[in-house]
């Protein structure tokens, strides 16, 4: 389905790459987020979880909205109430953000597809009788893909975060959706 | 009257109290007689406001709740005095206190059972925040920081001002990340604080940076 931009250009349908292939420009990928203590932008949502820094390489997991609804995202990721809001950043606004890789080889930050595999709780793979990692078939699961170059110390990792917050648009999901049972 | 307890069955003001010591950096005090040593008034009246849980991780109450229970045990001691000794008009302590309430909410409301981080990880970001609170001493008084949970157990405490940011980044089973980010990165500084440790100094400088202003 082709579908416009923000310009109002019409574009073709977005195709996931391979797994760390780069997305498109100007593409928009979404991550779910609980609002801070005082309304505002939460930060902390862009915080590498175990599940992102056990991934090869390291990502920050997001999904490109136009593969993943906002209610498949917020499905995606748990489910959770306190989630009542999606951030939406676009891609070339990330790739402006400087990285936490000290050696230059990277200097911003970029997003690549990632293939969605299924995890345990120890965020190892689980494998088929053939032993081969098992792609999450979840509707939406097609649009996941990942920040890269987050890694870095503790200080280097908060410059990313207050940088990619700033580029943030926010919409709250509905509240039928949030008091909805998880399927 | 609804009394206010910091220990099961022994109430504030209560003879029976605990016999006095010293308050040590990072812990909290459980009976008013320890309150009372504490360096740093505030630290009191946010004890005092019932911001600080009970010790039963399942009776959180925010400050506009317990706002009720408060008149008793503060007006029977005479320690309100002491606990309003603070630069500030009746309109900065509003706002302090609808700040602390939000924050207190807050923990309460992503914490436990389902929730994004656990009852622990709330608890241990409201000990920080009164250990740095104190940890500041008597006449310097901090803003409340904005409180923030990721989506893997953690509770970030941030206070930035547009220039100057300082930020404590709670992790489930790890010391928390004390981070100050200053206009250039090369300012930047970061410790990594195991709870009920003394604050180390660098922060205590970092978070002058973030006084309240009257």
């Amino acid at each position: 389905v082709e579908t416009s931009n923000d310009a109002g250009t019409l574009r073709p349908p977005l195709v996931p790459g391979e797994d760390g292939t780069p997305l498109p420009s100007d593409e928009w990928v979404i991550r779910v987020a609980a609002p801070a203590s005082d309304g505002s932008l939460n930060e902390a949502t862009f915080n590498l979880t175990g599940r992102d820094k056990k991934s090869i390489p390291v990502r920050l997991s997001v999904y490109a909205e136009r593969l993943t609804s906002h209610e498949q995202a917020w499905r995606l990721t748990g489910s959770r109430r306190e989630n009542s809001q999606v951030y939406l950043l676009n891609t070339d606004k990330i790739r402006e953000i400087a990285s936490a890789d000290e050696s230059s080889h990277h200097p911003k930050l970029d997003v690549d597809w990632e293939v969605k595999y299924l995890v345990n709780n120890f965020y190892e793979y689980n494998l088929n009788e053939l032993g081969e990692r098992m792609k999450d078939a979840s509707p939406g699961a097609i649009g996941h893909c990942g920040i890269r170059h987050m890694f870095g110390t503790p200080s280097a990792r908060s410059r990313i975060r207050r940088e990619l917050i700033k580029i943030v648009q926010a919409c709250n999901l509905p509240e039928e959706l949030l008091s909805s049972q998880p399927t | 009257m609804s009394q206010l307890f910091f220990e099961p069955g022994i109430p504030l003001d209560s003879p029976n109290a605990a016999s006095p010591t010293e308050p040590s950096q990072g812990n909290q005090p459980t009976t008013f007689t320890e309150l009372r040593k504490f360096t740093n008034p505030f630290v009191s009246s946010l004890l005092l406001a019932g911001a600080l849980h009970s010790g039963n991780s399942t009776s959180w109450s925010s400050p506009s709740e317990s706002a009720m229970s408060w008149s008793d045990p503060v007006g029977q001691t005479g320690n309100r005095e002491a606990c309003l000794d603070l630069p500030g008009t009746a309109d900065t302590f509003a706002l302090r206190d609808e700040r602390l309430s939000q924050l207190s909410r807050y923990l309460h409301d992503v914490s436990g059972k389902d929730g994004l981080i656990t009852r622990e990880t709330a608890d241990r970001g409201w000990s920080l925040w009164l250990a740095l609170v104190n940890a500041m001493g008597s006449g310097i008084d901090i803003e409340v920081p904005v409180a923030m949970a990721g989506q893997d157990g953690e509770l970030f405490l941030v206070w930035d001002n547009g220039v100057h940011r300082f930020e404590a980044d709670l992790l489930p089973d790890s010391p928390t990340d004390l981070i100050y980010l200053g206009p250039q990165p090369a300012a930047d500084w970061e410790f990594k604080y195991k709870d009920g440790e003394p604050i180390p100094q660098d922060a205590i400088e970092k978070l002058k940076l973030f006084q309240r202003t009257a």
